[in-house]
């Protein structure tokens, strides 16, 4: 029997790509790992407390680079869990950019 | 205020997320809230269509397309989160080799079974379908017919298949696939308590003290719960989080008390708890002798083998594997007292303090406890006991059936609890627990659908597993599977499975989505519609019942799988199908169609198109002339009313965000069982388990017993089997999400690096992965998020084109006649080295 089922689509380009992301990390980490957030392009935080829990804001070209930040927060020693909340495509013809 | 659109994006984006983690709004998102009139999407509501935790989503449509989803605030369960698999529910739908069109394998113009797929149209697949159906029931009668369905059917789907293959084929060869899934932790429940599903809901996270992850990655396979456990830990530092496994997963992080024990031994911890708490003294002696009673459970009863193998043949209680006799609390103590710490530390390999920490947890009765699992303990070869016993924990110290001390079965499918569980579609069951050998209960089911009396067949019909072996017997000539993708989820593929579906005797018919490895096995492949491409319901696991509305048409020619039952129906007439003493008490039914008796019966068809919400489509009950959902469920809710399983009336739950019944009263009920919380326990009792009649709940002695299979010289290694976040199940929809399989596009064979090492493997090496079944070929991974020890190797099952079931072994749970995919023996050798 053929499985061989299933084709691996290349990404598509997009246009701007607006999410947040809630991460939540062991309080002695939220330093470390705000310091290194911030290093990252297009990672802005817009919340966070002392209990560990970030609100991360990406904007990105591609869809592509919203899951390699999760990928790359659950990596980080000390994070606990990252879940995306909301996501909006600012499409190039609307975009006052 | 004057933002621009990229400002304002990333402002609603973070004020969403603030107010899901219950922050202050940041200064930038001051005075927003989500702003719809900026965009001309439609938003509507739905439950997601993957796991069984049942978040509420958004789902925004434009021109008859789903564009957009997000995180539903006004939704209980997830608050306006999304996992990843979640934030791709649009792309779901939009593979680009959807399935468009019937398809039959043909040659020389007719059906072959070694034919090539042809086109063909609904008329000609249903006349095949009947064609078949009524040779197979006049020839070998009505058992020759069998149907796998699942826990992803809608409430209706699984309602109508119910009533098609029981009351109208009369068989109870129709098995849900969360047969593979639930039915150990149903057999739990049914057990310990006479009824299904868990006392508590998810409102326990956020009052207990102490969660007991018994196998669950919860990180990974429950991502939305996790988060609330997380903050849960993080904002209360009192919070302790135990996290126990074979093999350490992404949920260890988060562990105070991290558990690596070796397979099967889980047993053993369970009965060394229950010794530790009678030992110190800590039973709830009050609860304990108002609530509860005790009993042994038998044993020896195998490993549902088939019948000739030695290790069924040896198995002394094989044949009334679920039965029990009653014992003293003296001896139950005595039963329990040889699981001692020192031996449990040497069986389990758990250090001992750790086990104690855990002991204590339970012993304490400050502390509240909220016990988490799902297939570690189901998929057992003895995952009912497994329930039972951690039952037994709970019930020994009182700690249940209150906010925060809840033991807590969690599910894999949106709807194994809905449409699997409380519609019955096992090959035992009838609707709200009912069993099909149970007259009273026939006799019910029968009354409730006008069929006569005699119509519902009075024995256990096959089961999944059995389904696959009985195919490949030749019993079984006509086998429609839907939502599910056996051939790639069922155990022992090569063996059992496939042989059986590519039988020469047996016909074979898939509905499904996208061309699974199922579909590519069948004979006939019928394209189904699914999610929002039709109107439906789902049933999650903490008892929650959620509606959505039709939002976009299906592609092509593909039909919903309710419309597909039902309009085969109108195919089969009784005279066809039913005997003729069957015929002789009901002659108002001779020659009319099985969707004239049952879906125009004058329930079903009640109520009229006008009943629709306006604005939405519903293209089922524009083909039938009536509104065919409403008609099932409310035809359905009967069985329930008054029995502890109350629904709603239909139209409330499409303006909710789901209820989780016993709905009495317009109210719903959050912890069972429990005065002041349950409608259904009386006044001054406190406590009721009304599901056994004399409204006890069972403890059970039960001991610890090896599984089926075990490593030994020449197949040194354990196999363990489960999922990863990105992809769901089979991965038939995630996979078609370009970014999900981009993510994790194969499955890899996860080791330890020292036996990697051993071995003479590298990370990234090709490895042959051999049992005594099959074999696959997979790339080694030592650093991923799964780090087995020494002597376990894991492989997730999404993988088509690394069938882990070739390998796996169809061991079951006796009672539950669950697989046992967690547990065999392997032996691993190198391809290349990379």
């Amino acid at each position: 029997m053929s499985v061989e089922l299933i084709p691996v689509h290349a990404v598509r380009p997009a246009a701007l790509h607006i999410a947040s992301i809630i991460a939540h990390v062991q309080p002695a980490a939220l330093p470390r790992i705000r310091q290194w957030l911030e290093t990252q392009p297009g990672v802005e935080i817009h919340a966070a407390s002392d209990q560990g829990k970030l609100v991360v804001v990406i904007e990105a070209a591609q869809e592509q680079a919203i899951l390699d930040l999760i990928d790359s927060i659950t990596a980080q020693p000390g994070a606990l869990n990252a879940a995306l909340v909301y996501h909006e495509i600012l499409q190039e013809e609307a975009s006052p950019l | 205020m004057t933002l621009s659109r990229r400002e304002f994006a990333k402002a609603n984006a973070a004020a969403v997320a603030a107010a899901a983690i219950g922050l202050p709004l940041p200064a930038s998102a001051a005075n927003l809230i989500t702003n719809r009139e900026l965009t001309t999407l439609k938003w509507d509501k739905a439950p997601c269509r993957f796991c069984g935790v049942g978040c509420g989503v958004m789902v925004a449509t434009k021109d008859n397309k789903v564009v957009a989803t997000h995180g539903d605030v006004k939704a209980d369960v997830n608050r306006g989160l999304n996992c990843i698999k979640g934030y791709f529910l649009s792309k779901i739908m939009y593979g680009g080799d959807r399935l468009r069109t019937p398809m039959l394998r043909m040659k020389d113009g007719k059906y072959h079974k070694q034919g090539e797929f042809t086109p063909i149209s609904w008329d000609q697949a249903f006349d095949i379908m009947a064609e078949k159906v009524k040779t197979a029931i006049r020839e070998s009668g009505p058992d020759s017919v069998a149907m796998l369905g699942s826990g992803q059917w809608t409430i209706w789907e699984a309602y109508a298949a119910s009533k098609l293959i029981k009351g109208g084929l009369r068989t109870n060869n129709l098995d849900p696939n969360a047969r593979h899934c639930m039915a150990s932790a149903v057999g739990g429940f049914m057990r310990t308590f006479g009824i299904d599903e868990p006392m508590g809901c998810y409102d326990d996270i956020e009052h207990t003290d102490a969660f007991v992850l018994w196998g669950a990655n919860m990180a990974e396979m429950h991502p939305i719960l996790w988060s609330r456990v997380t903050d849960r830990r993080l904002s209360f530092d009192h919070v302790k989080v135990v996290a126990m496994s074979p093999y350490e997963t992404r949920s260890f992080e988060l562990a105070d008390i991290p558990i690596v024990f070796k397979p099967q031994t889980d047993l053993i911890i369970l009965n060394y708890i229950a010794n530790y708490i009678i030992q110190n003294d800590k039973v709830n002696r009050e609860f304990v002798n108002k609530h509860t009673r005790f009993v042994r459970g038998q044993d020896d009863i195998g490993y549902g083998l088939r019948p000739e193998d030695p290790r069924q043949v040896n198995a002394k209680g094989a044949d009334k594997a679920n039965t029990w006799s009653d014992i003293t609390f003296e001896d139950f103590a005595a039963f329990v007292r040889p699981y001692t710490l020192d031996r449990t530390a040497q069986e389990t390999g758990v250090p001992a303090e750790r086990l104690k920490q855990l002991a204590e947890l339970y012993a304490d009765p400050k502390v509240k406890v909220m016990s988490l699992w799902t297939m570690g303990f189901n998929q057992h070869t003895r995952g009912v006991w497994a329930n039972n016993m951690v039952y037994n924990l709970h019930l020994l110290t009182g700690k249940i059936s209150e906010p925060g001390n809840s033991p807590f079965s969690l599910t894999g499918q949106p709807s194994a609890c809905g449409s699997a569980r409380e519609v019955g579609t096992f090959s035992h069951r009838l609707p709200a627990d009912m069993l099909v050998t149970n007259p009273k209960h026939r006799a019910k089911a029968e009354e409730i659908w006008k069929l006569p009396p005699g119509t519902i067949p009075d024995k256990v019909g096959l089961d999944a597993v059995k389904q696959s072996r009985k195919l490949k017997d030749g019993e079984v000539r006509v086998y429609w599977t839907q939502v599910c993708n056996n051939v790639q989820a069922g155990p022992n593929v090569m063996q059992e499975t496939l042989p059986g579906w590519r039988n020469p005797n047996a016909f074979v018919i898939v509905s499904d989505v996208y061309p699974t490895a199922s579909v590519q096995a069948a004979d006939l492949i019928l394209p189904a519609a699914m999610w929002v491409e039709k109107e439906g319901a789902f049933g999650n696991a903490e008892r929650r019942t959620q509606f959505w509305h039709q939002l976009v048409p299906p592609p092509g020619e593909a039909r919903s799988d309710l419309w597909q039952l039902i309009e085969f129906s109108k195919r089969l007439k009784t005279d066809d199908v039913w005997p003729e003493d069957l015929l002789a008490k009901a002659p108002d039914y001779r020659g009319k169609t099985l969707y004239q008796v049952l879906f125009t019966n004058g329930q079903v068809d009640q109520f009229p198109l006008t009943d629709i919400e306006a604005g939405y489509r519903n293209d089922e009950a524009q083909a039938f002339g009536f509104y065919v959902q409403k008609g099932l469920f409310e035809e359905y809710a009967r069985f329930g009313r008054g029995k502890a399983h109350d629904l709603a009336p239909f139209d409330r739950y499409h303006q909710e965000r789901g209820l989780r019944w016993p709905v009495v009263d317009g109210k719903e009920t959050r912890w069972r069982f429990r005065e002041g919380h349950d409608p259904y326990v009386a006044k001054g009792t406190g406590v009721q388990f009304y599901g056994n009649e004399d409204k006890r709940a069972l403890i059970f002695a039960l001991p610890y017993e090896p599984p089926a299979e075990s490593p030994d010289k020449d197949y040194p290694f354990w196999l363990s089997t489960g999922r990863v976040l990105e992809h769901w199940h089979t991965g038939s929809m995630t996979q078609r999400v370009p970014e999900l399989n981009a993510a994790v596009p194969h499955a890899l064979v996860y080791m330890n690096y020292e036996d990697a090492r051993e071995l003479g493997f590298r990370r990234g090496s090709e490895i042959r992965v051999t049992s005594r079944r099959g074999s696959i070929r997979g790339r080694v991974e030592t650093r991923g998020r799964v780090k087995p020890p020494r002597g376990l190797v894991y492989v997730p099952f999404f993988d088509a084109n690394r069938l882990i079931n070739k390998v796996t072994l169809d061991a079951t749970d006796p009672i539950s006649l669950q697989t046992d995919y967690k547990k065999c023996a392997v032996k691993l050798e190198l391809i290349s080295l990379a």
